[in-house]
């Protein structure tokens, strides 16, 4: 590997950048130009920004609407999600020992959970949602959500607890407190990081989930994903209003990501590295 | 002991968490379901195209006017059934009206998920009648029993444009008439610009997109959906042939990419300059006319869809072309029929259809007055004459009809999309295609 | 001491409300509308009791097979590109380099991108007429007219391309961390042996990271198989049925042709057959306490 020595390296890796931003700046870039300039068989390189784009994606396009919305169903989800798992998730790493049978079987019941795809539940919980006069409002595609999220946030966070001294709890048994008092006093507060690192994980995935928010959701209750696919129609589509709702939906998660970025790595393997 | 209780006391803040947050979702909801209960409220889910814009702009004369309270929703169109399914059939009132095309209506039609119009046209006619419609697109929203189940909002028909300039400059002197000819002018101008022009360009995407154009050529080859008992035939010899001839003139002389070709990239590449002919929607007209995003505005010719030797008569009898309405419905589950059946006739009505003539793009109108007046003459004179002929001529049959017009459209685009990317030959393809659909008979 | 082990229990509730009445409405609602015969457009078939039929139609079904095919491909090439390129790029990062910090959080960015905003960013750049990728080929003399999404040929390795682009970095970050978190010890004893570059890639760092690996490719491999926004913004399926994965294909059967029985009984084989492929490797990661590679340590 002599040859990856001195300059070489940190190239390749800059060229590796370099590819994994070029859309991304390509898809701002037409964010920005007018459509005949989006669809000129030759690139045009000098142009005049059209922030009016923006301002027809955020305003006409209402994507003002589906951003309020998402953050609602999002956020929602994600905290629904982090107090549902969390406990269980302490329950099979510090109450049960990992190593215990019923540990591994909750914790891989809960990963086989993940496989099941939205395309099976899109029907029944349509139609249950709906009997329960739940469909079509922030809450019914918010307790969607939260299933996933739940899976999601329990993974997570188990991940952060398995290295976590159970000795703690121990302690905390001998001086005669209970279970939910040990995690609120005394797990949690030491692994806040973590536990905003699994929020915003699972508030990423609840924001660019697409199939049930598509079906669940109507006019006044859309989200973002949803939204921007809505400026696909049939006859003529308006790209440079589409790219711009793009960049303004991705741009918070973005944001968000960069913040938690010291956890990912842990928390997007379930513990699988640190 | 103390622990205990806050044990349990914990539990229960989790659960009240949960609970809370659905219920504050729910209060931020819209209050699905027709909770908004007795006042006057239309809800309807439509497509997001410029007639729906222009309805969106002169919503707020008719509420005033009305009193009616009107929300309109979009989504993208391909997903568009799949909501108004789920919504039907749960029996749901919670749109009142959907707008989309005559295929998918006469489906719901046909399902009883959406009503007969008649008994409430008769009792409201301050925007109008059915009589105001021009005659072939108000037709095919009427049953062989007389029952009318929705409104036109827009139409069209499927001719031939071709461009003038590369005719002459070819010497071809003929516009093709016949499927021969038309294959051997694309051949002509494909190989005399060595490929640079393509000699014609159609939608070949999967699913309705490439079935649209092809259904008027499986027409031309006399071939049809059903046989004579309605049996489906999109295997006999003549859709066999006529899918072989589309897809080897798409392949020959079509341009790169036509394969996912959808309207929209169909469009661009004729507006382009990119293809000397195209077979696709009278829609098309406005965008080949005009010169901020066509190159070649004021070039290009209109012509009825071209027949395939000794299948037609004469030419004028040419019924080939497809014509596609795009309605609005009434929901048999909307609480407010009334109010809503107002709000449909209002939509479709002269004063709706005029301001879209002067404001947004518009050539699909309905009403047989504005379709024939000044304005649109002003606006659309190139193609005015060449529209309300193939509309007038257009099949309206050029897809099936009824519930199972979506299987038999999906599992032949199936087959068309297989044939033309090279995948599978035309018999083997509508074969299969046959197979899929043993059992659908003429709805 | 029964209160105690309630109080353990009541740990797992509020998980158990929320996670129960999905589980069950879905598998079961599923369960019960594969076993009729409904279609949305049929008012009234949902009482039409058929029992295995829609099964059985599956196991006939050519478009089905075509489908399975397709998603195949789509995970093997996928994540076997992802994690090649991925432990690759990983590496190149693992020393110290100026700007080190900064490029771990950018490539973070495809990631997080929006799958339907991903599809259909690569779609227009991909586009034969207008699209960058075609004008920078043309400007390297390799022709500019490239229907990539288009031709059967190219298609599926478009889509896939797209796929390795946006889930690139996911294996990069984990595989990173995994690199960081390894111990120093056997790189000094292998180093001691006169091992170096490649041999000591192969025979030390890559073993230590098959943990890792394989978590990864887990992971990625349970993603790939419900892939869906990606082919449904790029192509739909097609050409043909040449980039209709699973999920596009139960899809197009529930909610395009409405047979909305049969499109359950698909999405449930599809469910089961995957949980049979992978549960003896997610058993392996998960379960027994087989520690993953660097949890010993704690913070």
């Amino acid at each position: 590997m002599r040859f990856l020595h001195g300059a070489v390296r940190p190239l390749l890796v800059y060229l590796f950048l370099a590819w994994c931003l070029a859309p991304i700046l390509w898809l701002v870039s037409t964010s920005l130009k007018s459509d005949v300039q989006a669809f000129s068989p030759t690139p045009v390189w000098v142009f005049t920004p059209q922030w009016g784009n923006y301002l027809n994606a955020w305003q006409e396009g209402g994507m003002s609407q589906a951003m309020l919305i998402s953050t609602t169903v999002a956020t929602a989800s994600s905290v629904a999600g982090v107090i549902c798992g969390v406990p269980l998730a302490y329950l099979v790493t510090q109450v049960w020992p990992t190593e215990s049978k019923a540990s591994g079987r909750v914790t891989l019941l809960i990963l086989l959970l993940t496989t099941l795809p939205p395309i099976l539940g899109l029907t029944p919980m349509f139609r249950t949602l709906y009997a329960a006069q739940l469909s079509q409002t922030i809450a019914g595609i918010t307790l969607i959500h939260a299933f996933y999220a739940v899976l999601l946030a329990f993974l997570i966070f188990r991940s952060f607890l398995v290295g976590f001294p159970r000795e703690i709890r121990e302690a905390g048994l001998v001086d005669g407190i209970g279970e939910w008092r040990i995690l609120g006093r005394c797990v949690i507060p030491n692994l806040v990081g973590p536990m905003f690192a699994t929020l915003v994980l699972a508030l990423i995935q609840s924001w660019n989930e697409f199939l049930y928010a598509l079906i669940l959701t109507n006019g006044a209750t859309q989200t973002v994903p949803v939204r921007v696919s809505g400026f696909l129609s049939f006859v003529g589509t308006n790209w440079s209003n589409l790219t711009a709702a793009g960049v303004i939906g991705t741009l918070p998660i973005v944001v968000f990501a960069l913040l938690t970025r010291k956890y990912m790595a842990r928390g997007l393997t379930f513990g699988g590295v640190k | 002991m103390g622990t205990r209780r806050v044990g349990r006391r914990d539990v229960l803040a989790a659960v009240a968490g949960v609970a809370v947050l659905a219920a504050a979702g729910c209060s931020g909801g819209t209050g699905a379901s027709g909770a908004d209960g007795g006042g006057k409220q239309v809800r309807v889910l439509m497509e997001d195209i410029s007639y729906t814009d222009n309805i969106k702009s002169m919503l707020p004369e008719f509420e005033k006017e009305s009193g009616i309270k009107v929300t309109i929703e979009t989504v993208p169109y391909s997903d568009m059934s799949a909501k108004i399914l789920q919504n039907f059939t749960q029996r749901s009132p919670y749109y009142d009206a959907v707008f989309t095309d005559n295929v998918f209506g006469s489906g719901y039609f046909a399902s009883g998920y959406v009503v007969d119009l008649k008994p409430l046209a008769a009792k409201d006619t301050q925007y109008g009648s059915f009589d105001g419609f021009y005659q072939p697109y108000i037709k095919p929203m009427t049953t062989s029993e007389g029952a009318v189940f929705g409104l036109p909002v827009y139409g069209e028909s499927t001719f031939l444009m071709y461009r003038k300039d590369l005719f002459q400059k070819y010497g071809i002197t003929q516009v093709p008439q016949t499927t021969d000819q038309l294959e051997a002018a694309a051949k002509k101008i494909s190989e005399a610009t060595s490929g640079q022009v393509a000699g014609i360009t159609m939608r070949g995407a999967p699913g309705i997109q490439s079935v649209y154009p092809w259904a008027g050529l499986l027409r031309s080859f006399g071939g049809n959906f059903f046989d004579g008992s309605g049996k489906i035939a999109i295997n006999s010899p003549e859709a066999i042939k006529a899918t072989q001839y589309w897809a080897d003139l798409l392949r020959n002389y079509g341009p790169k990419g036509a394969a996912n070709f959808d309207w929209e990239q169909n469009r661009i590449a004729f507006t382009q300059g990119k293809a000397a002919m195209t077979i696709d929607a009278t829609a098309n007209g406005p965008f080949n006319e005009d010169p901020k995003s066509s190159t070649v505005a004021g070039k290009v010719g209109y012509a009825p869809v071209p027949y395939a030797a000794g299948t037609t008569p004469s030419p004028a009898d040419n019924t080939d072309n497809s014509l596609n309405v795009h309605a609005l419905y009434l929901s048999k589950f909307s609480k407010n029929p009334d109010a809503t059946y107002k709000f449909l006739s209002w939509a479709t009505g002269e004063a709706v259809q005029s301001n879209a003539v002067k404001t947004v793009e518009s050539v699909g109108v309905t009403l047989d007055k504005v379709l024939k007046g000044q304005a649109y003459a002003a606006r659309y004179g190139k193609f005015q004459k060449a529209v309300l002929d193939q509309v007038s001529t257009g099949n309206v049959n050029y897809l099936p009809s009824g519930k199972d017009s979506n299987k038999i459209i999906v599992e032949t685009g199936q087959a068309l999309s297989s044939v033309l990317s090279g995948q599978s030959d035309a018999k083997a393809a509508l074969d299969a295609a046959a197979k899929n659909l043993d059992g659908v008979e003429a709805g | 001491m029964l209160v105690r082990r309630l109080q353990r229990l009541s740990l797992a509730v509020p998980a158990a409300l929320l996670l129960l009445p999905f589980v069950l409405i879905v598998t079961l609602g599923g369960l019960w509308i594969a076993l009729h015969g409904e279609n949305l457009l049929e008012p009234g078939s949902s009482q039409l009791f058929v029992g295995l039929e829609n099964f059985k139609h599956a196991i006939s079904d050519a478009t089905l097979r075509a489908s399975i095919k397709v998603t195949v491909i789509y995970v093997v090439a996928a994540v076997a590109c992802e994690t090649i390129l991925g432990v690759g790029v990983a590496l190149l990062m693992w020393r110290h380099f100026w700007g080190k910090g900064i490029v771990r959080s950018l490539v973070l960015i495809p990631m997080v991108l929006t799958p339907v905003v991903a599809g259909l960013t690569w779609r227009l750049l991909m586009d034969p007429t207008a699209g960058t990728a075609n004008y920078l080929l043309g400007l390297l003399g390799l022709g500019s007219d490239h229907a990539f999404l288009a031709d059967p040929s190219t298609a599926l390795a478009a889509v896939i391309l797209v796929d390795v682009w946006q889930n690139t970095p996911y294996v990069v970050i984990i595989v990173l961390a995994g690199l960081e978190s390894l111990p120093a010890e056997p790189f000094e004893a292998a180093q001691l042996d006169g091992a170096t570059g490649w041999k000591l890639l192969r025979n030390v760092t890559l073993p230590l990271l098959g943990p890792v690996l394989s978590i990864v490719v887990l992971l990625r491999t349970i993603d790939a198989v419900k892939t869906f926004a990606l082919t449904q913004t790029m192509t739909k399926g097609g050409p043909g049925t040449s980039t209709l994965a699973i999920s596009n294909y139960v899809y197009r059967v529930g909610f395009e042709t409405f047979d909305i029985g049969y499109s359950s009984a698909l999405g449930l084989v599809t469910s089961i057959a995957l949980v049979v492929l992978i549960f003896p490797f997610a058993r392996r990661l998960m379960t027994g306490g087989r520690p993953g590679p660097a949890r010993g340590g704690r913070r």
